[in-house]
């Protein structure tokens, strides 16, 4: 029999900050977190509005990373301390831990404009020799010196974990995908428990022109520059975090006493075979995506209260999201409450699945569903009409919800989450 | 745990534009290691290119990237796909499984963006670039920068729309791809893969990585290779011929106290789950490929084999360079060709070894910050 995997831990680090209640109460009180950058104030990027995590938090990540936290990058430091988080929550000691492991999603890595700038020659062709001389130089942001992996590797380093450890770059479908997997290799017995996520960092020089150079960045400023499924929508916002999750098998879970948040019951991934531009406007691998998930859970659509939307607010991703949420749920898709959290914290990019997964979790685990900032009742795309959450927060059960991530390449995941039950008495592990 | 089957391998290296040309190349005692000036910076002066790269597209387009690891990657996935005739198997049920060895986009991407941001005394103005110089950036720099994009593409020409990962960015991500294909195929999720590994595209950036992680002078190479893995059932039902199973693999994290890479306690771990789950002892293994770089995997591997003198030992990376995520799909690839041909070339310009048709394989793998892999292949009798 396949073992269930529950989740016994978050860790998140946010625009709100790190302190999972904290950011809960905000998140349900829908007041948007997203501003102009506090970081970059005087040379006014032309990416009007981001998701910072406070320079603060970013100052106590550090003290708490250590010695090493100046040549770390920014994701890297998220992650490191939402595992911590994670952990703590879920009443795990520290490492070794010979079965448990960590997937841990990030973003490729990104150029630092400031290496190009050491770099460049008088005549403005950029020496990358002039680094081999002395490597300590490399930004410690750059994707020279911090690769993709990194997170995953010093989460893993840190909390003393020796199973697998790997790292996912989806772009945005990727942390979603990093769950996935660590709850396959739970369920195939070679862990006890993964911490599963992702984090990502691109609120610099060269990630606050990456989105306007691809015409997907909002154009408005302001805390309501995103506005995912409204007729006012002009783009996405960049946001920064990390979301990391204790998973577990169940029986380990409760044979050592841990509280149980909920059930991770089914996984979808899809491809959209389609443009690495643009989602396919039927929303054809979300639709696979989430149907796959549902089936791995042995769930039927009947059963689930919530969807987790990606949702990011640009013209292309929201209508197709939700045809594809109305061709899963077919006419009950208007009784399925629907909520998305980038117009609150941005889009937190490789680390965007996990923090909905995150919220979502405590949804399912707390029966409350935070609403979509910025989206008027008035305001709804008809394309995009679903039964949206909006204004504040909404009491309900929530037997099952669905999570979804839809990345920049054509790649979706899908993450089932069921309430938790545990097994009546005398019932087969 | 199921083993699953090979159905089709291909590679693209720097001794050949495929899986044959490569073998052949080995056995002949010839390696694609050649001088290269102009990286005496970095401690470097060889390098192992797959040159030239044949075309497959047009030139970048407002909506395409044609980079040189996404067009090795389409290159083996494309071959391997029509060498396994997945086009009869349901394309929402083929997955996609890549380590991708970390991207790039070239210096001069930047340049332009750079210069029209300096002000009038020349010295770089960060509000000059975010208030226009930007735009000088060149405008497929994002798509190059994200390492999925060529993942995505490839599905789209292969119209596969199944189970997928990217992985980064080692030798370590490599390995997990396959294993993450075996988890999909196990679970149902997909009845075949496209398990795929590219290495890091070479040049001065893949250099200076190669510095910081503590690798230096390193002979980094380019190649890539794929491997469909198929269900049992899934090669019953469409009648194909299997070239090899994989019966086991295992992944764990260990840092050395030695250097970079995984500690020896962290590799002998990974092999003996790897062989449980096949079923195996180390005796039964007759070929091991290696990654021949560390003090700790040859410990490792005397801690596993003793000092057995009839077990085969190849190591590609002397003639193919180091391929990072690469590394493991060529090996692999290389594994299943060896033991189907009954061979093994000498990487150490010494004889060929012969070997038993239908034997089995380990394949090991490594990440600079402490990841360790094993894969475990048996040959087709």
């Amino acid at each position: 029999m396949t073992p269930r995997v529950v989740v016994t831990g978050l860790g998140i680090v946010t625009p709100f900050g790190c302190d999972l209640e904290t950011v809960w109460r905000a998140w349900l009180a829908g007041e948007p977190a997203v501003a102009p950058s506090r970081r970059f104030a005087a040379e006014k990027p032309p990416t009007k509005s981001v998701g910072e995590v406070p320079e603060a938090d970013v100052e106590a990540l550090r003290a708490e990373f250590g010695a090493d936290a100046a040549t770390t990058d920014l994701r890297t430091l998220y992650g490191v301390a939402a595992a911590r988080r994670a952990l703590a929550h879920a009443g795990l000691p520290a490492g070794p831990h010979a079965r448990a492991g960590a997937v841990v999603a990030s973003g490729p890595g990104a150029h630092r404009l400031e290496d190009f700038v050491r770099a460049a020659r008088p005549d403005g062709s950029i020496d990358l020799g002039a680094f081999a001389r002395d490597p300590s130089a490399v930004h410690p942001g750059s994707l020279w010196r911090s690769p993709a992996d990194r997170p995953a590797t010093e989460v893993a380093r840190r909390c003393g974990l020796r199973g697998p450890v790997h790292c996912v770059t989806t772009a945005c479908a990727a942390s979603l995908q990093a769950i996935g997997s660590a709850v396959r290799e739970i369920r195939a017995g070679r862990a006890d428990w993964m911490l599963a996520g992702g984090a990502d960092a691109m609120v610099d020089p060269m990630g606050l022109v990456f989105f306007v150079l691809l015409n997907a960045a909002a154009t408005e400023a302001g805390a309501h520059a995103c506005r995912p499924f409204s007729r006012r929508r002009t783009g996405m916002v960049t946001g920064e975090g990390a979301g990391l999750a204790v998973l577990e098998r169940e029986d380990h879970a409760r044979a050592r006493g841990a509280t149980i948040l909920c059930e991770v019951a089914g996984y979808g991934s899809s491809l959209d075979a389609f443009r690495v531009t643009a989602p396919h406007p039927e929303g054809r691998g979300a639709i696979q995506a989430m149907s796959r998930a549902l089936a791995d859970g042995a769930t039927s659509p009947d059963e689930v209260d919530l969807v987790s939307a990606h949702a990011t607010g640009t013209k292309l991703n929201d209508p197709a999201e939700a045809k594809a949420v109305r061709a899963v749920f077919g006419e009950r898709a208007d009784r399925v409450a629907v909520t998305s959290g980038k117009s609150t914290m941005g889009h937190l990019l490789a680390a965007a699945g996990a923090v909905a997964f995150a919220g979502a979790v405590l949804a399912v685990a707390r029966d409350e569903v935070p609403p979509t900032a910025n989206l008027r009742p008035e305001e709804v795309d008809p394309a995009c009409a679903l039964d949206h959450v909006t204004g504040a927060p909404r009491r309900m059960p929530v037997r099952a919800a669905l999570v979804n991530a839809l990345a920049f390449g054509g790649h979706n995941a899908t993450i089932l989450l069921r309430k938790y039950a545990a097994p009546a008495a005398g019932a087969a592990p | 745990m199921a083993a699953v089957v090979a159905t089709a391998a291909e590679a693209v290296t720097g001794l050949g534009l495929g899986l044959a040309a490569t073998l052949a190349a080995l056995r002949s005692g010839r390696t694609a290691v050649a001088p290269e000036a102009g990286l005496e910076a970095f401690g470097v002066g060889a390098a192992a290119h797959v040159v030239p790269l044949p075309p497959t597209h047009a030139p970048d387009g407002p909506t395409r990237v044609v980079t040189p690891h996404g067009t090795l990657l389409e290159l083996v996935a494309r071959a391997a796909h029509g060498q396994a005739n997945l086009g009869s198997v349901p394309r929402e049920a083929v997955a996609l499984m890549i380590g991708l060895g970390m991207v790039d986009s070239p210096a001069a991407d930047l340049e332009a963006a750079v210069a029209a941001s300096r002000g009038a005394d020349g010295a770089f103005d960060l509000a000059r670039f975010f208030q226009g110089g930007f735009r000088a950036i060149h405008p497929h720099w994002p798509l190059r920068m994200l390492n999925n994009v060529v993942v995505g593409q490839l599905a789209a020409d292969l119209d596969v729309r199944g189970d997928n990962l990217v992985l980064a960015a080692e030798a370590d991500a490599g390995a997990r791809a396959f294993l993450e294909a075996r988890e999909a195929l196990d679970s149902g999720a997909a009845l075949a893969a496209i398990v795929a590994g590219v290495s890091e595209t070479f040049g001065p950036a893949a250099l200076l990585r190669a510095q910081l992680r503590g690798t230096p002078g390193l002979v980094l190479g380019e190649a890539a290779a794929a491997v469909v893995l198929e269900s049992e059932a899934s090669v019953k039902a469409r009648g194909v011929i299997p070239v090899g199973r994989l019966v086991g693999g295992a992944t764990g994290f260990e840092p050395s106290d030695l250097g970079p890479g995984p500690s020896a306690d962290a590799r002998v771990r990974v092999v003996r789950e790897a062989l449980a789950q096949a079923g195996r002892t180390p005796d039964d293994v007759t070929l091991l490929l290696v990654e021949g770089d560390a003090v700790d995997e040859a410990d490792a591997r005397r801690a596993v084999f003793g000092r057995r003198t009839d077990l085969a030992v190849v190591a590609p990376s002397v003639a193919l360079g180091h391929l990072t995520s690469g590394g493991p799909a060529v090996a692999s690839a290389l594994a299943l060709a060896m033991l189907s041909t009954g061979e093994a070339p000498s990487t150490a310009r010494g004889t060929p070894r012969a070997l038993k048709r239908g034997g089995v394989a380990l394949v090991l793998a490594s990440g600079s910050a402490g990841g360790a892999a094993a894969l475990v292949w048996e040959g087709v009798p």
